[in-house]
């Protein structure tokens, strides 16, 4: 506790962070499983200072209460400074919570999980680190400490989806993570700096982010450029979002990330990593209040996004890649939620998504698991007699992922769709194409319950029963995904409505866009209706397709045995590899990047060797022929050496005589 | 009177006979005497300068130029020895081979 009666915010990333610090520096003395115990003493504390300090937010007296803690100053470059300094509102509340919560049952989880690893205490070392500097990035109180953060979640993605680095592909995948990521880090850097150059020093001051009498002032300090300057900040702020929250175009880094360890996709590439975008478009809500282009461009990347994904989810045969790129899809509606002014329901759908995609990513990580490392979903099928506690939390998450009516996923993506139709920034487009996604979104996620968990077992393994610590703990994550959309019922609900959009009122006040037209709320109630049918008949297709016994789609041709990764097409039909290689982004960048880029570096490389090698070969070439014509000089032959001193004595005689005025 | 120009013609002569046995012969024993043969036409050559001038510098250089030859000759003899008995000739080209392997 300080002074004034505020918690002590800084000790939230602390505890973390000195867990990490432990096991880096201590745990090899340690059995390995003592790291374990550590990293998730650290996260559990850490959380349940969290509630302590959730509590105090809430019970604190006055109007829109904010905790704020200033540490010292960590740099001060004239006009611009940054605090080490922490800040504690009400999103920074809900991105804590899930952080230090999720954070905390997904370590549960791994204790179990990676047991007898070689890496676990590495994994735990970097798991413990990654949640400290995820809460560094939504607790910094300016941009230059949140960028600290930004980056060491990057660093940490990149340590833990390399953790099985003996095997080359996993590697280049962190490689590619880190760099597809690293571009969108520029972009944010860009962004941010011109906004502190927009500004002023105020904007990233101790005060924080809400600070923004600096930003209204903008159009009057910089006249008529004022609106385009805040559109490019706004654009690039939305680009570090783009590639750290996997959006279209940068989206390719993401499924190829699953090949970190099951826990790490759910904790990093699902629950909380790529969702800073949405964290960092939140934070600058004003500013793209201001700028209307740049909203609009947040909302139709998050629209195209989702609908991307969606279409790419419903051909992978790769239970984690299916799930990584619903992830996107879900991203993309967060994104969207933002772009259309509905802040609060953007932040309301990472905190529904964060509970059942981190529960369905651990429930697959525990399918996984009992089939021996089997991701190939057309090679389990009928898990569902062995695998019952498994199959009926992945079906919680499931329904709430197809938003599914009352659950979690329903409520929440459903205020998002009702926003985009019917604020002033929202529009018919994107509410329909958020439709359509809705209805791919249950086709996929049913479609893998089905193949998955019905039908016949198509296993060669031995289905072991997986030990208690990989299922209990998805029960909370269950309960959450069914219940957590009560926490913001729709507004034509008499009790309990729209809880969640006043609760982040003090932080979004009247920047927060509202509905208007489309007949108020009985026109919510029937976007309501309209998506619970559009859930269903998603339901519906994928029985008719996918049950067992339905041929209608055909299996893809995968020899048994054959990996996943070596299938580009396993198809027969070239609009599913298609969509399967997602979209063929992988092959355009290949085509106008990674192979210009090579080009590039082989003629560098020839430049390298025969011009610059090549000078300094010459001047080495030079001292060498000179070396040797006055090697000639020195051959021990004294009677040539007298004839040359002879020459000389001769040559400085003759000079001396008969050389006087020259 | 003493001949000047004409020492100093013999002494010219000495010289060149001196430098020529140092070029062309291989013998370190040769070798040493030539350059004897050098340090005395020098001699000679200072002292006719002497009688020339009509001053006793010259002879008095000869003075120093006499015990400087005899420790060279000392010296000299002393290394042809040494050198001797490690290579077992005195030839200096086959010496200088002996140097480069």
């Amino acid at each position: 506790m300080t002074d004034n009666g505020v918690p002590a915010l800084w000790l939230v990333p602390a505890l973390p962070a000195a867990g990490a610090l432990i096991i880096f520096l201590f745990s090899k003395f340690w059995n390995p499983r003592v790291a374990g115990r550590i990293a998730c003493s650290a996260v559990g504390l850490s959380f349940l200072w969290v509630l302590v300090c959730s509590y105090m937010l809430i019970t604190w007296p006055g109007e829109a209460p904010r905790f704020t803690q200033k540490l010292w100053t960590w740099l001060d470059a004239g006009t611009i400074t940054a605090d080490v300094g922490f800040l504690f509102d009400q999103v920074t509340l809900v991105f804590t919570l899930v952080v230090t919560g999720v954070g905390f049952i997904i370590h549960l989880y791994s204790v179990a999980y990676m047991r007898g690893d070689d890496g676990e205490r590495r994994f735990f070392g970097y798991m413990n680190l990654f949640v400290a500097a995820m809460l560094v990035l939504v607790m910094a109180d300016n941009a230059f400490f949140m960028f600290l953060g930004w980056e060491g979640v990057g660093c940490c993605s990149f340590f833990l989806i390399g953790h099985f680095y003996q095997k080359q592909e996993n590697c280049a995948a962190a490689t590619k993570a880190f760099l597809v990521t690293r571009l969108g880090d520029i972009f944010l850097l860009l962004g941010v700096l011109l906004c502190a150059k927009l500004a002023g020093v105020s904007f990233l001051d101790l005060s924080g982010f809400e600070k923004v009498a600096g930003m209204d002032s903008v159009p009057q300090a910089f006249g008529a450029s004022g609106p385009l300057l805040l559109t490019i900040a706004g654009l690039l702020l939305l680009g570090g979002a783009m590639g750290k929250s996997a959006q279209l175009p940068l989206q390719t880094w993401l499924p190829d990330a699953m090949a970190g360890p099951t826990p790490v996709s759910a904790l990093i590439h699902a629950a909380t990593m790529v969702t800073a975008g949405v964290y960092l478009i939140a934070r600058f809500h004003v500013l793209y209040v201001m700028a209307p282009v740049a909203l609009a461009a947040v909302a139709m990347v998050g629209v195209g996004t989702a609908f991307y994904a969606a279409t790419c989810a419903l051909v992978q045969t790769d239970i984690k890649r299916i799930l990584a790129y619903s992830t996107i899809s879900q991203i993309g509606y967060m994104i969207l939620g933002l772009g259309v002014g509905a802040f609060s329901l953007g932040l309301f759908h990472f905190f529904t998504h964060a509970f059942y995609k981190a529960l369905l990513f651990l429930a697959a990580g525990t399918v996984i698991h009992a089939l021996h490392g089997e991701q190939n979903i057309y090679k389990m099928g009928g898990l569902k007699a062995s695998l019952r506690g498994t199959y009926l939390v992945f079906l919680c998450g499931a329904a709430a992922l197809a938003g599914l009516p009352l659950t979690a996923g329903f409520f929440s993506k459903d205020a998002i769709l009702w926003y985009s139709l019917s604020t002033k920034y929202g529009n018919p487009a994107l509410f329909a194409l958020g439709m359509v996604t809705a209805l791919l979104t249950a086709i996929y996620t049913f479609r893998l319950i089905f193949v998955v968990f019905h039908g016949t077992e198509r296993s060669h393994h031995h289905v072991h029963e997986p030990e208690p610590l990989l299922v209990k703990p998805l029960a909370v994550l269950a309960f959450f995904a069914l219940f957590a959309g009560f926490l913001n019922l729709p507004h034509f609900v008499p009790v309990l409505s729209a809880k969640w959009e006043h609760f982040l009122e003090p932080v979004f006040g009247h920047y927060h866009a509202h509905p208007a037209g489309y007949g108020g709320k009985a026109g919510e109630a029937l976007a309501a209706l309209l998506s619970t049918v559009v859930s269903l008949a998603g339901l519906f297709i994928a029985w008719k397709l996918y049950h067992p016994g339905a041929a209608v789609v055909p299996v893809p041709a995968m020899e048994i045995g054959e990996s996943e990764t070596s299938t580009p097409a396993p198809y027969k039909a070239s609009l599913a590899n298609w969509l399967y290689r997602g979209w063929d982004f992988d092959r355009a960048y290949d085509a106008a990047f990674v192979r210009p880029f090579r080009r590039l570096s082989g003629m560098s490389s020839w430049v390298d060797r025969v011009i610059i090698d090549g000078v300094f070969e010459l001047s080495a070439a030079i001292v060498r022929g000179v070396h040797s014509l006055l090697l000639a000089f020195q051959n021990g032959r004294l009677s040539r050496y007298a004839l040359v001193m002879l020459f000389g004595a001769l040559a400085g005689t003759i000079i001396l005589f008969f050389g006087r005025g020259w | 009177m003493f001949p000047a120009n004409e020492a100093l013609i013999l002494s010219a002569i000495l010289f060149s006979l001196g430098v020529i046995a140092f070029i062309v012969r291989r013998n370190l024993l040769y070798t040493l005497m030539s350059v004897e043969i050098m340090l005395n036409a020098a001699g000679l050559a200072f002292v006719a300068g002497s009688a020339i001038h009509g001053q006793p510098d010259g002879q008095v250089f000869f003075m120093f130029i006499l015990p400087v030859a005899a420790a060279e000759v000392a010296i000299g003899l002393a290394l042809a020895l040494l050198i001797f008995k490690r290579c077992k000739t005195l030839d200096l080209w086959a010496i200088a081979r002996i140097k480069e392997e």
